[in-house]
């Protein structure tokens, strides 16, 4: 199907459009700085655990209880979203949770964070026992909660993005109707319609093309007034001297007897109806 | 009959008022509004040729005077404008017939006398009277397989007799048919021409009404 091309139309899609674009781009902004946001306080959560969990696995290490596992249970189980291992300072795996790898491929350098395989760790070391912890995320929480930040900002697009464009053709036409009267009035002016415009207030938009349509409907006028006074004078002006002459060469011929002067009248008559006809071709030409 | 004709244009007007007259008709030329007014008010005419542009006014106007005074002569309308609008204002006013210029004078003498015969209240051109059937359209008289030949005057008093059948017309009214204005009229002018028709179609034929005028039987 072909769209017509209309201005509202255009407006209405482009219009549209632009908020559509306006609305992706600002969520895409807030997608980057809600992962930025989240990055930071998963990795706060992190870093709070490690530091919490060191002392009391340290705790465990120094005086031996029954508690040892309880407190990966504890803390990780209740968490649901990371594990730990502690190492000794030659790299040695000496507690670690149920879902913890069983060695380190190498002792983290220092405290903070860093990536085992594809999970984000925080390493956290005491430097009197040479002792240290690495808190490891074992869920994709980080992933989740940004996926559904993402769909929270972009689903209510997608159902408000038709009602967003109904409201724009809606607001379009409203303000377009001024103009859509203006050219029902104009439409309705023709040859055998030329009175004035009607004396809306148009918006300043349209106040100087209605001006200008109502001055060239005035020059019209006068110019097809001229036209039809000039074809009426040239009515009369032409067809009674031709109606005279032709009068005229009928009483001539009506004259009685057959003289030479018949056959060359009857001429006359004949190019005097030529002429008549041919002054009203041209008439009907001038003709509005 | 006796005919007004109203043309401001002196060739179109000389050749119609030359034609009518050639007919047997008595025409009277006006070429201004209110020359037409005051041969209107002073003369019976029996039919108005009129123009509609004309110096001193539109004939329209004085039509539209003419039946607001209440006058039912026929008038039949000669111009050069022939918009719609125009013939329709020209018959709504009270004209019988409308002539766009330039037209015929053969078509203008049919239209004239069928206007005529109209107001006679016979449109039929064919009318007996007595034994002679007479072609009021042809100006042909026939009394059984003969014609009969008459003056343009003599036709000029029969026809006016005929259109009026079976009543009197009078002495005057058949005098205003036969001259216009300006001509001489010889006192004994309709007697001469009655006379004349008696002994061309019968002696019957014509009824005098003695101190009233002539009549035709129906």
């Amino acid at each position: 199907m072909k769209w017509p091309y209309s201005i509202a139309l255009r407006l209405a899609i482009w219009l549209s459009v632009g908020t559509c674009l306006l609305w992706l781009g600002a969520a895409a902004i807030s997608t980057n700085v809600l992962q930025h946001e989240l990055a930071e306080s998963f990795d706060e959560g992190l870093r709070q655990s490690a530091y919490r969990l060191l002392p009391l696995a340290l705790h465990d290490l120094w005086e031996p209880s029954e508690h040892a596992l309880p407190i990966a249970a504890t803390e990780g189980a209740a968490a649901g979203s990371f594990t730990y291992l502690v190492y000794d300072s030659t790299g040695k795996v000496v507690i670690r949770a149920e879902d913890a790898p069983q060695v380190l491929s190498s002792i983290p350098s220092g405290d903070g964070f860093l990536l085992i395989g594809n999970r984000r760790a925080f390493a956290a070391s005491d430097h009197r026992s040479g002792f240290g912890i690495v808190v490891l995320e074992t869920s994709n929480y980080r992933g989740e909660a940004l996926r559904d930040a993402i769909g929270a900002l972009f689903w209510p697009l997608a159902g408000l993005l038709p009602l967003g464009a109904a409201g724009i053709w809606f607001a379009v036409r409203l303000a377009m109707s001024p103009l859509e009267r203006l050219r029902r009035e104009i439409a309705e002016r023709g040859g055998a319609n030329l009175s004035p415009l009607s004396n809306n207030k148009h918006p300043v938009e349209l106040a100087p093309i209605a001006q200008e349509v109502a001055a060239l409907l005035v020059r019209l006028k006068s110019a097809m007034d001229i036209e039809r006074e000039f074809a009426a004078n040239s009515a009369h002006e032409l067809r009674t001297p031709i109606a005279g002459a032709l009068a005229q060469t009928q009483r001539l011929a009506y004259e009685p007897g057959e003289h030479p002067a018949q056959s060359r009248i009857r001429d006359i008559e004949s190019a005097l109806r030529n002429l008549s006809h041919l002054s009203e071709k041209a008439l009907a030409t001038r003709s509005p | 009959m006796r005919i007004l004709l109203v043309e401001d244009d002196q060739v179109l007007g000389g050749a119609i008022r030359d034609h009518v007259a050639a007919t047997g008709h008595s025409v009277d030329w006006m070429k201004r509004v209110d020359d037409a007014e005051a041969a209107l008010d002073g003369v019976g005419y029996e039919l108005v040729l009129l123009d509609l542009n004309l110096p001193d006014g539109r004939g329209l106007d004085l039509l539209r005077h003419l039946r607001a005074r209440g006058s039912s002569v026929p008038v039949i309308i000669t111009t050069a404008q022939d918009q719609i609008g125009v013939r329709i204002e020209g018959l709504n006013a009270g004209a019988d017939d409308y002539l766009v210029k330039p037209f015929d004078l053969s078509e203008m003498s049919a239209r004239v006398a069928a206007v005529a015969r109209r107001y006679s209240g016979n449109p039929a051109p064919l009318v007996t009277v007595g034994a002679a059937q007479v072609n009021l359209a042809t100006k042909l008289i026939m009394q059984g397989e003969e014609s009969v030949t008459l003056t343009q005057r003599e036709w000029a008093v029969f026809e006016r007799l005929i259109s009026r059948r079976g009543s009197v017309v009078s002495r005057s009214e058949l005098e205003n048919s036969l001259y216009e204005f300006g001509a001489e009229i010889e006192s004994n002018a309709v007697e001469v021409y009655i006379s004349r028709l008696r002994k061309k179609l019968g002696r019957k034929t014509i009824t005098t009404q003695r101190g009233l005028g002539y009549r035709v039987d129906k």
